[in-house]
């Protein structure tokens, strides 16, 4: 009964915000567009069939079709709207919710009642999760109906977004909350969830650039050796044809061909072996922190597409780069695509279970230090 | 200077607080071993200047603040007892309540908060709002109720699990005369039926209208403590106004005799007497006296010192007489002996 009055209570809180409908207004909105695009026998169609563009790989029923419209749900809106501009939005609704709650004169008539601190902490807290919960069932509900009208396909998977969205909002607003239970302050609460999300996006950028350092060192390295390979069996061979005299000149011009390729494969092999290292170190420190993109990507697993291919994927169609590009320009282009699409693919190949496993550890103690402030203070 | 205490048992104490203290930071004592008794089915009143400890001992018997050291009991059971807040009704000082609630929704969620069933909330809550008078805004929004209206909300919320005791932080703050008299009539229908009502507020005049007891709180210690007729008793006399005394030696030695003081003639002519005595009978020999040599009787009327005179001449004496130990004035002197004596010499 009192957990019920208190999620009851959230809920009346977030019917008062003016920018919950806000939100759910542009909900809508975000679901409409999503819902105005659609497939023809000769391609895709804009606003609702107003505008077609004739591309065959996207005809109506094709494969390619299906996962160009869940891509544009789960690599696009999910992870654009959902999770940035949707989350900002909650952020900034609902940072005050605590800071409120414990305001002189209204946390005193709740902490009189027969009603443990804990039990007020983690209800509250769970309440204001509501708004994003409200907000993605709703916007999931209008993609489900979309994706069943435009694919013919009722994809349940698409609610999966629902408690991964919900899990990626409570990483940044347990922070939030314990700031508001330890300052009382809705702006200190505001400032340190924005540095807060500022710095894991920080760290996973730092990791992904490391990650794309050392893979792309591995591969500068891997020729070097192949060429050192290819020397060291041409030296064997001229040693076996009996040319390996001090005064043959091929049999010289290997030997220093050879040192040369060796000591740029050890050069090119300590710079892979410092990136590695630089990327175990910000790895163990990400550990610790909740995967709030990894998170979200999760989506993209879970929607029955093929998550190793991205939207820009499907849109280009795996083409390469026009006339206009020299040889090498090409060859850097297809190199650099490698080295992210390898990332990717790494990143991606992560368990669900320790995306989840190692965010959702860090929000408990999060979540643990706030109800023990809570449970201590005086008010 | 505590006076004694009534004697019930311990299980009929609805209050019976030991040794309560708190400090913050280890240097700030806000309360300092106070030990506090209030018996069921009475009202009784905590007064004190700003900074006296009263909102923090409540904060503690509502678990509000945690105590530094406190022992004792709340209807029986040790203080912060969960369970037995269910059967506290509590009103704060700056109350306030969510404002996106209407009235109704704030006496119903905190009814479930204690416990209440849906079914009697429902009863209770109605009653109740009709009570303090608020049914007419009863779904209106918490936001545009003025401080009384919000008062008397409270005090329909603090009652709305039907409690045994009623713990009030100055519920009288920001409500008007007319509101005031309601809310003085609540708790005395409270007492009528054997509820506990323990009132903490600066409104001397209100507390001595209802208050069955009362304790005096003074830099985190209770000074005095008892009736508020214990209190006071000291303090009674009997006050004659008379006519211009006439130059009479013997008139004068006899005043003196019978114990009267003299105040210095007032503009009118009148003069003012008193004698340190709340009998009747100590009265008489006087006006016999002052018969006899002719003088003008115009008023005899016995006095007693108001909770008002007897709080500031304990703060005086405690040595907390300072501008933060300003007190409310309104709610005028209860009683009609009640007044505050002139000075006389």
């Amino acid at each position: 009964m009192q957990s019920a009055a208190l999620l009851m209570d959230s809920w009346r809180l977030l019917k008062s915000r003016k920018l919950f409908w806000i939100t759910l207004a542009i909900n809508f909105f975000v679901v409409a567009l999503y819902g105005s695009v659609g497939f023809s026998p000769r391609g895709i169609t804009i606003l609702y069939g107003l505008k077609e563009f004739e591309v065959e790989r996207f005809a109506f029923g094709l494969p390619l079709a299906r996962e160009l419209y869940l891509s544009i749900f789960s690599n696009f809106i999910v992870t654009l709207w959902l999770g940035w501009i949707a989350a900002a939005l909650a952020i900034i609704s609902t940072t005050s919710i605590f800071p409120d709650f414990l305001g002189e004169g209204a946390i005193d008539m709740v902490l009189a009642k027969p009603i443990s601190r804990v039990r007020v902490f983690f209800v509250k807290y769970v309440g204001s999760l509501l708004f994003v919960l409200l907000q993605v069932a709703t916007f999931c509900l209008g993609a489900f109906l979309c994706v069943g009208w435009r694919l013919n396909e009722w994809n349940w998977g698409l609610f999966m977004a629902i408690p991964l969205v919900v899990l990626f909002f409570s990483y940044l607003y347990c922070v939030n909350v314990l700031v508001g239970v330890m300052t009382r302050s809705t702006i200190a609460a505001l400032i340190a969830t924005a540095i807060f999300w500022f710095a894991l996006w920080a760290t996973s950028a730092a990791e992904n650039i490391t990650h794309q350092i050392a893979i792309f060192q591995e591969t500068e390295v891997a020729p070097l050796e192949t060429r050192a390979a290819e020397l060291t069996e041409r030296l064997a061979e001229l040693r076996a044809d009996g040319k390996n005299s001090e005064n043959s000149n091929e049999f010289e011009r290997v030997r220093g061909e050879l040192e040369t390729a060796m000591d740029q494969v050890v050069a090119e092999q300590g710079d892979v072996d410092t990136a590695q290292r630089w990327l175990l170190g910000i790895r163990i420190f990400t550990t610790a922190l909740p995967k709030h993109e990894e998170t979200i990507n999760l989506v993209d697993r879970w929607v029955g597409k093929d998550p190793q291919r991205s939207l820009t994927d499907i849109l280009m169609g795996f083409g390469r780069p026009g006339g206009r590009w020299s040889e090498k320009q090409r060859a850097d282009q297809e190199t650099r695509e490698a080295v992210e699409r390898r990332v990717d693919q790494e990143r991606k190949a992560e368990p669900a279970w320790w995306i989840i496993g190692t965010s959702v550890a860090f929000e408990t103690i999060v979540l643990a230090l706030g109800a023990w402030s809570f449970y201590r203070r005086d008010f | 200077m505590t006076a004694a205490l009534p004697t019930p048992s311990s299980a009929d104490w609805a209050i019976n607080v030991r040794h309560a203290s708190k400090t913050y930071r280890r240097a700030i004592h806000a309360l300092r071993d106070v030990s506090l008794q209030v018996a069921q089915g009475e009202i009784f009143g905590l007064l004190g200047p700003n900074g006296a400890g009263k909102s923090t001992l409540v904060k503690i018997l509502m678990t509000v603040i945690r105590p530094t050291r406190c022992e004792g009991e709340l209807l029986g059971k040790p203080v912060g007892d969960r369970p037995t807040l269910g059967r506290i009704g509590y009103l704060p000082e700056h109350l306030r309540f969510p404002s996106y609630l209407s009235g109704l929704q704030a006496v119903d969620y905190f009814g479930a908060l204690s416990k209440v069933d849906r079914a009697e909330r429902r009863t209770r809550s109605a009653q109740l709002l009709d009570q303090v008078g608020m049914a007419p805004w009863a779904k209106q929004p918490v936001a545009n109720y003025s401080k009384g209206m919000k008062q008397r909300l409270g005090l329909a919320v603090a009652l709305i699990a039907d409690p045994d005791l009623v713990v009030l932080d100055e519920p009288t703050d920001g409500v008007d005369p007319v509101g005031r008299k309601d809310i003085r009539d609540v708790l005395l229908a409270l007492k009528a039926r054997g509820k506990t009502v323990f009132v903490n507020s600066h409104l001397l005049g209100e507390l001595e209208m209802v208050c069955d007891r009362v304790a005096i709180m003074s830099k985190g210690t209770v000074v005095r403590q008892g009736t508020i007729g214990d209190l006071t008793q000291r303090s009674r006399r009997y006050e004659f106004v008379c006519g211009p005394l006439p130059n009479d030696a013997a008139l004068r030695d006899g005043l003196v005799r019978l114990g009267a003081s003299t105040a210095p003639p007032s503009p009118n002519g009148e003069t003012q007497l008193e004698i340190g005595s709340s009998e009747a009978d100590a009265a008489q020999p006087v006006i016999d006296l002052l018969r006899a040599r002719g003088v003008t009787l115009i008023a005899v009327r016995p006095v007693r010192q108001s909770l008002e005179d007897l709080f500031i001449e304990t703060m005086r004496e405690s040595g907390d007489a300072t501008p933060g130990a300003a007190i409310g004035r309104s709610g005028g002197r209860a009683h009609p002996d009640a007044t505050s004596p002139k000075k006389v010499s």
